[in-house]
């Protein structure tokens, strides 16, 4: 590993915390496990780090974080890694072409995200709470909430579908308001 | 065929067959745009798992903030059945209860397993517990028993856990682990120690401060106030990552055996070092003989005897030396309780007072004197567990006797709203909490000090005080003798003086042989009109009376 200056340090830094979300996602999407994505992502920095000299100035920061994050996935985890993505090569690379050019722009409304998110009635709210923050799945949130495990399935897709549409609309409030 | 949306959101959901997979993939490579609409539903879950996770956090954070409340109700009928000891389903319940433990480190004590609705499976087994205590009526504990995932509140003792796949984690109160699965827990406050073997190897253990992953190792954590979280590497490594808003975007920290780490919100990503101290943390439960729930010996609320003491003037001058012999017999009074038929627990208590200093004396009968290890530098809200003392005193004139203050938790676990008034009470700087302690690897005479029925402001061996103790020449007790400034007790303008009537309680805490792990506790000078299964620390008008002279 090649030593950097400070200069390189800071830029290190700078264009890290530019993708660090980015490349994040990414691993979660693909491994579909917290604890496992965010062990991944660490490694995922320090190679980015040990390797920083290699990077090619010429090339956008996210591809070739994204590049690493990749092969981070699968040679650490690849038997374990849930997403079928991994297992197929070919499609795996596609998917990640397709992750660099979208992510830049798939952050901006997040701020709407969270507007929304706040406008949820209580008991959809819960539900998106135990799906993405305690990580069950539908049939531990079905038992945590009496119901079945279909209705829950049916339950997030329709809530993911809201908050989609509730952000195209706060997106749309917000552009007619500038 | 299924519709690509309908493959989508299964897959979303971890919930594919193989032939959908089989069929999703086929879909994927036939044309570009399903592409695009898979990797943008992927983006959006995971843009909203993190907003989620982020508000979560948030919510949680300002309600600390808030209140340094509890979110504890006790269950009711209301529940139903299977929901009894839960809490209401809002997010902010993350560290709620963790607020409502680090409330009760002033003083509090007992156990509260919260069992969740019934489950198929066990995911942990209790193999050791020690000095554990219910506060209300629930199912007893005992070595053995099996869990389902839920939570475990436990505001005093420990307990030795085994999950199904080998984790081990000794759990100290007071505070609330959250078994999620075999890979997975939370620690919403207190201690902890955690060794995973080999198999278990990734096992995460999160606080509402940070996020650690353990690399089959051993390590201790506490989740403290103010969503700190100190780190301890016994064995192995850790990576830990800041939660923060202000660590966002940061790398965790691989912390290896030896390395200490305090994460606090204020810092952000960068972590506090911290001395390594091998006893911080208890580690194993005493093993031998194993120690099952003990029914009624860590009793939180004893029978009281005294409602009123003298406070007066020294008719000879204290010297802070541990030698009573100038302190007069006027205003003493005692206590004493048994563990387990075992005899030796009493305490002999006085207070005097002049223009400049609050004197505080007691002689405690301990078999195990004067051994308390938990560390000034990093615990000491939680030093009454080695054992010590505990007094709570007013120097509010115009709030006489008996004080009209709560403490959040007061409100919260009896679902009653605080009005504007009551919270100032709450917050009242001349209401004080003082723990005194001797560390024992330092022989350093402690003071902590929190204010107001909110605990705000704490502080560990503040300038001003004099202390000493000094062990019984048969090894069975020790006594004590403080002098705290008025200063500390924000009464330096206007101290109090003869004819005061007001408020003081007092809470003797003995620790076991380790002087580290709570035994149990008595609490004298109480005001016998409050009913008794209410905690001194969580409401003032229970504290008995001070009548200066």
């Amino acid at each position: 590993m090649t030593m950097l200056n400070q200069q390189e340090q800071e830029r290190f830094v700078r264009l890290w915390t530019e993708v660090q979300l980015a490349v994040d996602h990414y691993i979660h999407a693909l491994v579909r496990d917290s604890a496992v994505a965010r062990d991944l992502v660490q490694e995922t920095a320090l190679v980015l780090l040990r390797r920083f000299g290699e990077y090619d100035e010429g090339r956008p920061f996210l591809r070739w974080a994204l590049g690493v994050a990749k092969f981070q996935v699968l040679a650490f985890h690849r038997d374990n890694a849930r997403s079928f993505i991994t297992f197929d090569t070919k499609l795996l690379d596609q998917f990640t072409e397709v992750w660099a050019e979208a992510a830049p722009a798939s952050g901006i409304r997040s701020s709407a995200l969270e507007v929304c998110l706040d406008r949820l009635p209580a008991r959809p709210r819960e539900m998106i709470r135990l799906r993405y923050f305690e990580e069950l799945n539908s049939e531990q949130i079905a038992q945590r909430l009496r119901t079945k495990s279909a209705a829950v399935r049916v339950s997030l897709q329709r809530i993911r579908e809201q908050l989609r549409a509730c952000i195209e609309r706060q997106w749309k409030t917000d552009g007619e308001s500038l | 065929m299924s519709d690509l949306r309908e493959l989508i959101a299964a897959c979303l959901d971890d919930e594919m067959t193989s032939a959908e997979r089989e069929e999703l993939t086929t879909l994927l490579k036939a044309h570009p745009d399903n592409l695009r609409a898979f990797v943008d539903a992927n983006l959006f879950e995971q843009h909203l798992r993190t907003a989620v996770a982020g508000q979560a956090r948030r919510e949680a954070a300002e309600e600390w903030a808030e209140s340094g409340g509890v979110r504890i109700r006790q269950a009711t009928d209301a529940d139903g059945p299977g929901m009894k000891p839960w809490l209401p389903l809002r997010w902010p319940r993350l560290v709620a209860v963790g607020a409502a433990a680090l409330l009760l480190i002033a003083a509090g004590i007992s156990v509260w397993i919260a069992h969740p609705p019934v489950q198929d499976r066990e995911l942990a087994r209790i193999t050791r517990i020690r000095s554990a205590q219910v506060s209300m009526p629930v199912d007893s504990l005992h070595a053995g028993q099996t869990l389902p995932p839920g939570r475990l509140t436990l505001v005093a003792g420990a307990m030795e856990l085994v999950l199904s796949n080998g984790v081990e984690i000794v759990f100290e109160g007071p505070g609330e682990l959250e078994l999620l699965t075999p890979m997975r827990a939370i620690l919403h406050a207190g201690q902890a120690v955690v060794r995973v073997p080999v198999n278990a190897r990734g096992f995460l253990m999160e606080t509402p401060g940070a996020s650690l992953v353990d690399l089959g190792t051993e390590f201790g954590l506490k989740a403290g106030p103010g969503l700190n979280t100190d780190v301890q590497v016994y064995r192995g490594e850790v990576i830990a990552t800041p939660k923060s808003a202000n660590a966002a975007g940061s790398f965790g920290h691989r912390l290896l055996a030896g390395d200490a780490a305090r994460f606090t919100p204020d810092q952000g990503a960068v972590p506090q070092s911290l001395a390594y101290s091998p006893d911080r943390f208890v580690r194993r439960l005493p093993a031998d003989p194993p120690i099952e729930h003990e029914a009624g010996e860590a009793r939180l609320f004893n029978p009281t005897y005294v409602g009123e003491i003298v406070v007066r003037t020294p008719r000879l001058p204290i010297v802070i030396d541990g030698d009573l012999s100038e302190w007069s017999e006027e205003g003493a009074f005692r206590g004493a309780r048994e563990f387990s038929s075992e005899k030796g627990y009493s305490f002999e208590g006085r207070m005097r007072f002049d223009a400049d200093f609050l004197y505080i004396a007691a002689h405690i009968g301990d078999p195990f004197p004067l051994r308390n290890i938990i560390d000034p530098a990093t615990d000491g809200e939680l030093a009454w567990r080695g054992g010590g003392l505990q007094v709570r005193v007013s120097t509010d004139r115009k709030a006489g006797w008996p004080v009209n203050a709560n403490a959040p938790f007061y409100y919260k676990s009896r679902g009653l709203t605080p009005d504007a008034g009551q919270l100032a009470e709450s917050t009242n700087e001349r209401l004080a909490h003082l723990t005194l302690w001797r560390y024992a690897p330092s022989s350093q005479n402690c003071l902590h000090i929190a204010y107001g029925m909110d605990f705000h402001g704490p502080s560990v061996n503040p300038a001003g005080y004099r202390a000493a103790f000094r062990r019984d020449a048969d090894g069975l007790g020790y006594t004590l003798e403080y002098a705290i400034p008025w200063s500390l007790l924000h009464a330096e303008d206007d101290p109090p003086r003869a004819g005061d009537i007001l408020a003081t309680s007092w809470t003797v805490h003995w620790s076991d042989a380790s002087g580290r792990l709570w035994r149990g506790q008595l609490v004298e000078l109480r005001n016998p009109a409050e009913p008794q299964r209410i905690h001194t620390w969580e409401r003032a008008a229970t504290w008995g009376k001070a009548v200066f002279q």
